[in-house]
């Protein structure tokens, strides 16, 4: 599934041609909108020429729906895309700056390296005005570097900021393009000299279209998702590689080189009664996109463990998570219930059915949570637990990030 | 007859090769848009990064500098992290998207007949004063993409293309401070020179 890991499959230098060719792809396409001209760009803003808005909109409006129609046929993660990280009110007013920069130079970085290019002087002097600039934010930055980090929203969406779906957004987003470059052209009618390239009916009908197909085709769903993963997580799965025995978790938690993490996915009545020490009562709802990318940024030394009363949920829960390739993701063996089931010598708690079921197998009548004996199993008592160890932290590949953050 | 042909054949290869003497019209913008968005979604296919340029600037002088004053580079935090130690501040696919586009500019210009030395300014406006504007404007945008974490091309088109928040606010504050200067400036900008 794209994105693709060029730079592993590849190497740097075939990945790094690749990448020049992109460049020059982007490159080729500014030049032919005119965008090497600074005249073009400004009338932008007079209402002469809606050029800008037209290939600058055309260009999200058509992006976007490629990226949401490859997600939804399961072509394309777009968990896995660089979406860039929002710093909400350092990037309201760097780009309010650039939009002064823009009105007094005539171009923006992308579009002057193009008029650089094709030998214009004022190209040359404002890309020597950014580097200048630049440069100045570099020796200045660091004075103000709690205003610049602040208002961090990680990786915000506007979908998630609505609380849509985005495959409703996609279609929304493209309807209001429409409008604006309906609008533009009726602006340019009015304020242009010359008469300026209207859409044509079939444009409109394949943006209406492909809109559509992303609405219908939806965004994928936890269950979707699971049939797209390669086989070898599958393979995982089914071979019972990733179930540890309840001892070795408890190896887990005093070994002070991994970072630990058990989430457990039983009712709240079951987790206030009891749950193993510093374990998070997690539910399969609060399973979120939003949440699950966030642990892409755990550190490479953590390892999460999942627990249900016995596996049914952690199952469930597992699968979800490992269809965005979180690493180091665990089930334990047979739940609470075979945990108690294991630890009997520290409880007294009444067997109360098949710990296989994913129904509570012991009574627990005091709602003491991690302070039973058996939430927490010394250290010492280690040396006479056996078990196969099953946990190897993953090494795992660092993909470049964001370019321009 | 041969030998006429021939030389025929070579001369229109070579004038393709010049490039045309009259300046090509301009794509129809919502063709290059659409073009251009294309060009985004395959670098998200192949790399899952977008497009971006003022990344690659930033890296370029940061690269310079790291040649001119490294003591410098390695005790200011924001420059650390770029071409700290043995970092090289150029070992980054940015900076290529950078010189491809540089050079895919100077190819479609020079296909098109546009390439030419030439300073594009408004009715009644000095070459002198449409070079220190551009520079001007330049250092505003150099300044501010970095401010914003991206420019136009890494934060509008990149990010508010796949959705992000933080991109589409900064848009509309580009539209927003442009517009509104734009008034102040508009003897500049007369088109008709």
């Amino acid at each position: 599934m794209a994105p693709l890991n060029l730079l592993a499959e590849l190497g740097t230098e075939y990945y790094y041609l690749i990448i020049f060719l992109i460049g020059g792809g982007f490159g080729i396409v500014l030049e032919q909108a005119g965008f090497g001209n600074s005249m073009k760009l400004a009338a932008q803003f007079y209402f002469r020429d809606f050029r800008v808005i037209k290939v600058m909109f055309g260009a999200i409006v058509t992006n976007m729906l490629l990226v949401f129609l490859a997600a939804g046929f399961g072509l394309l993660d777009y968990s896995a895309i660089w979406v860039n990280p929002t710093y909400l009110i350092p990037g309201i007013v760097g780009g309010l700056i650039m939009g002064f920069g823009f009105i007094i130079g005539g171009f923006c970085p992308g579009t002057s390296l193009v008029a650089l290019a094709t030998f214009k002087l004022d190209g040359l002097f404002f890309v020597l005005g950014v580097l200048t600039g630049i440069f100045f934010f570099g020796e200045t930055v660091d004075s103000f570097a709690n205003f610049w980090n602040s208002t961090y929203m990680g990786r915000a969406t506007l979908q998630d900021w609505l609380g849509m779906d985005p495959s409703w957004l996609v279609p929304i987003v493209v309807i209001v393009a429409l409008g604006v470059f309906k609008g533009g052209e009726i602006l340019e009618k009015i304020f242009g000299t010359e008469p300026e390239a209207r859409l044509s009916k079939p444009g409109i009908g394949l943006f209406l279209i492909a809109s559509v197909t992303v609405l219908v085709i939806g965004y994928p769903t936890p269950e979707e998702r699971w049939n797209h993963v390669d086989e070898k997580s599958k393979q995982l799965l089914k071979s019972r590689q990733i179930f540890i025995e309840p001892a070795e978790l408890v190896k887990l938690y005093y070994d002070d080189a991994i970072d630990l993490k058990v989430y457990d996915f039983r009712t709240e009545d079951g987790f206030n009664r009891f749950h193993i020490i510093d374990s998070e009562r997690f539910t399969l709802d609060s399973l979120s996109e939003e949440v699950i990318i966030k642990w892409k940024s755990n550190p490479p030394n953590r390892v999460i463990v999942l627990t249900g009363t016995a596996e049914k949920s952690a199952i469930t829960a597992w699968k979800q998570i490992k269809s965005y390739n979180i690493p180091n993701l665990y089930i334990l063996e047979g739940g609470i219930n075979h945990w108690l089931e294991v630890f009997q010598n520290y409880h007294d708690f009444n067997a109360i059915g098949n710990p296989a079921l994913p129904r509570p197998a012991w009574e627990i009548p005091k709602a003491i949570g991690n302070a039973h004996k058996a939430s927490e199993i010394p250290q010492e008592d280690l040396k006479s637990l056996k078990f196969e160890p099953k946990v190897k932290l993953e090494k795992i590949a660092k993909i470049q990030g964001g370019g321009c953050g | 007859m041969e030998q006429t042909f021939q030389r025929e054949e070579i001369m229109k290869w070579i004038s393709r090769l010049k490039g045309p003497n009259v300046a090509k019209k301009y794509m129809n913008p919502y063709l290059a848009g659409a073009l251009l968005g294309l060009v985004l979604f395959v670098s998200f296919f192949l790399t899952g990064n977008g497009l971006g340029a003022s990344g690659g600037l930033n890296r370029i002088v940061v690269a310079i500098e790291d040649v001119i004053v490294p003591e410098h580079i390695n005790k200011t935090p924001y420059l650390m992290k770029l071409a700290g130690g043995d970092r090289n501040a150029l070992d980054h696919w940015i900076v290529f998207i950078v010189g491809g586009a540089i050079v895919g500019g100077f190819f479609s210009g020079w296909f098109s007949g546009r390439v030419k030395v030439e300073t594009v300014r408004g009715k009644g406006v000095s070459v002198k004063t449409r070079w220190f504007m551009a520079f001007a404007g330049g250092a505003l945008m150099g300044y501010g993409a970095r401010f914003a974490r991206g420019c136009t091309s890494g934060q509008a088109l990149s990010g508010g293309s796949v959705l992000s928040l933080g991109s589409w606010a900064f848009m509309f504050a580009v539209f927003a401070g442009a517009y509104a200067l734009a008034w102040f400036l508009r003897g500049f900008w007369q088109p008709g020179r």
